[in-house]
């Protein structure tokens, strides 16, 4: 009677594990999960991009902000990894959210995106969720 | 006699800088930073108004007032309207008309007319601080539509078309656009992915909830973005009209006639660049002149691929005509590397990998080597300081004191950084074989030497640094290749006779170079560079002192 019970723990435990499996693979946890503004998006990826203590302002530059924790070059570099973070954040997006040479540096001086306002209407303006 | 007068003075110019300081510190605790700054606004129906804060106020609730502009504060339209948080956009605030005002019933707001708002905020639970002076916004109610281009360069020919009003619909996928040339002649242009994000298709029965629903990111909120099929790059053209767009109140949107579709500036294909050349030229008495070519070019071409960056490279180190007895390094290299940094830890911060495959030869072309060329960056902490980085460190310092101050400060203002450094650290391999036997030639005369081809196995650590002082820099870099296998080289004696020489062990590199920039950016400077040691493929013993321009880009 005991080993009937112990198994059925086992195989609730199993189910449990799958089920969770399952849920992580084809979910993305949607209803759970607050909506944000593309806009608050981006911002939280820049404060994890440049590891700031606080969100950034719209109208710091992100250069700028790159150069107080920087360990390498912002461009291009630091900058791939901003667009590849975005990329990730914006992943059920149908076109490319960001390319990494639209961002502005001396070292890139056509790019357009300078400061967190333009890389998050940037975004807005590529961001086509499927 | 001065120096006592000016020791006097001491204890009087203390106290003036102590109230300074103190008078300083009162000024700054009464500036109180505002709650909201209004930047922009959206109109959603003829009772719903988002309002967007330069600040974060997801967390403040208020009441609002609507005002006549032309008859002042003394008698508001309505007053005691709801302020709530945008919930999903921290700088986005709802004014919501229906809900407060029992006295004015939805669709208060008449098209045509200007509005003052002015709203009290404060944190839930709490009130407004008394004399607190409320947030004011001008407000017009009409539909004008500003054409902007997309700020990406890579989204070639995309533009958004933006208005304060919420549009009700889009024309669909495909749609048209009326412009008109500077004579005055229209034309339809066609366009493709034509889509409003965040359309408002019954603003009579929305609600707040169903506007959050519609539209997570209120800048969505008149938003039009369209791609035209063709680049517009023959003239500069006027935008009158597009088919189907219609506001939230179902009219047909107004174009701003300052809109223009203006022809893109930059090439958007042209991807970032990385070009070198240090050309030097050298004379001696009783030789011919003598010239060095140093140039590297590395572009990085197209889109990351898995965060990777592919870069097809071509570098030279070559010279021609021997002055004196010195010996130019003769290395070509042509490859393609992919290139991604990783950062690993607060302590390493970068990590640099760059997997590639290069061909390794000379100016003669008598070297065929095929190799695999995977080098690993490190970057500690600490150790990437150039004055560049500095100088931006510098200008965010000054800019938090400037803002404190209500100063307007921007690069141009600040002073750069006088000194900088980078150390880095690399570890590269070479690994793979000289294609096939070849025959080499002796500079001058006949004499011919069959080279054998061999396998290369190279570990290459390396070091390199770079001090800045101002315009002068200081770049060096020193390496040691150690040779794993025996390689082949064929190297010329004095007398232009040949020889074959085997290879294997400890071969050291080095280049000092330093440089005087002629202009604030760097792209051009006059360099004088020391290079000795062994560089391949024929690792023949370089000692040269150059001298030249270098352009870098």
């Amino acid at each position: 009677m005991a080993s009937r019970k112990r198994l059925l723990v086992i195989a609730i435990a199993i189910l449990g594990v799958v089920g969770l499996l399952f849920l992580s693979t084809v979910s993305r946890f949607k209803p759970w999960i607050k909506q944000m503004s593309v806009h608050d998006r981006v911002t939280h990826v820049v404060q994890n991009w440049a590891r700031l203590p606080s969100p950034p302002t719209d109208k710091q530059d992100l250069e700028v902000i790159w150069g107080k924790s920087s360990g390498f070059e912002f461009f291009p570099h630091a900058a791939q990894h901003l667009a590849t973070d975005l990329q990730t954040e914006f992943h059920d997006s149908k076109k490319t959210v960001i390319q990494f040479t639209d961002i502005a540096a001396d070292a890139n001086p056509k790019g357009k995106i300078k400061t967190v306002k333009d890389l998050a209407t940037a975004v807005r303006q590529n961001y086509e969720p499927q | 006699m001065r120096r006592r007068t000016s020791i006097a003075h001491v204890p009087i110019l203390g106290s003036l800088l102590l109230l300074f300081l103190f008078s300083g510190s009162c000024l700054h605790a009464q500036a109180v930073a505002p709650l909201c700054t209004p930047t922009d606004y959206k109109i959603v129906s003829l009772a719903i108004i988002a309002i967007q804060c330069d600040e974060d106020v997801s967390h403040l609730v208020g009441e609002g007032q609507l005002l006549d502009p032309a008859s002042g504060p003394g008698k508001p339209f309505a007053s005691s309207i709801p302020v709530t948080p945008y919930e999903e956009a921290s700088q986005w605030l709802i004014f919501n008309l229906g809900a407060g005002s029992p006295a004015m019933p939805a669709g208060a707001l008449q098209l045509g007319k200007k509005y003052t708002l002015a709203v009290s905020l404060h944190p839930p639970g709490q009130v407004s601080p008394p004399g607190a002076a409320p947030v004011t916004l001008q407000i017009e109610m009409n539909n004008t539509v500003a054409v902007t281009p997309a700020i990406a360069l890579s989204s070639k020919n995309t533009f958004e078309f933006v208005s304060h009003f919420a549009y009700k619909a889009g024309p669909g996928s495909s749609c048209t656009l009326q412009v008109q040339d500077f004579s005055g002649r229209a034309q339809t242009i066609k366009a493709h992915d034509c889509r409003v994000p965040a359309p408002v298709a019954d603003s009579a029965h929305l609600t707040v909830s169903d506007l959050r629903r519609i539209a997570p990111s209120p800048e969505d909120l008149g938003s039009f973005i369209l791609t035209l099929d063709n680049a517009n790059k023959n003239t500069q053209q006027i935008p009158l009209s597009v088919a189907d767009l219609v506001d939230f109140s179902g009219k047909a949107v107004k174009l701003d006639s300052k809109s223009q579709l203006i022809p893109e500036k930059a090439p958007a294909n042209k991807d970032a660049s990385n070009y070198y050349i240090n050309f030097n030229y050298a004379a001696g008495k009783g030789s011919k002149p003598g010239w060095a070519l140093d140039g590297k070019v590395a572009p990085a071409i197209g889109k990351l691929y898995h965060a990777y960056q592919f870069s097809p490279s071509a570098s030279a180190d070559v010279g021609q005509n021997q002055v004196g007895s010195l010996k130019y390094t003769d290395t070509i290299n042509f490859g393609a590397s992919l290139v991604h940094m990783y950062r690993p830890s607060d302590f390493l911060q970068g990590f640099l990998v760059s997997p590639g495959i290069t061909y390794e030869t000379d100016r003669e072309f008598d070297r065929h080597n095929l190799l695999a060329t995977p080098d690993f960056r490190y970057n500690f902490v600490g150790l990437y300081n150039p004055r560049q980085r500095r100088s931006l460190n510098k200008f965010s310092r000054e800019l938090e004191i400037a803002e404190a101050n209500k100063i307007p400060w921007t690069r141009a203002n600040s002073k750069p950084a006088f000194f900088g450094y980078v150390l880095d650290f690399h570890t590269g391999f070479e690994i793979g074989g000289a294609l096939k036997d070849t025959i080499v030639k002796a500079s001058s005369g006949k004499d011919t030497l069959p080279l054998p081809s061999y396998n290369i196995a190279r570990v290459v650590p390396q070091v390199h640094g770079l001090l800045e002082f101002g315009r002068f820099s200081v770049d060096a870099t020193a390496c040691v290749r150690y040779l794993a296998t025996v390689e082949n080289t064929v190297l010329e004696r004095q007398d232009h006779s040949l020889f074959l020489k085997r290879l294997h062990g400890w071969n050291s590199y080095g280049v000092i170079s330093g440089s005087w920039n002629f202009d604030p950016a760097g792209h051009f400077a006059f360099t004088v560079s020391y290079k000795d040691g062994f560089a391949p493929p024929k690792f023949s013993r370089v000692n040269t002192v150059q001298s030249g321009i270098t352009l870098k880009y």
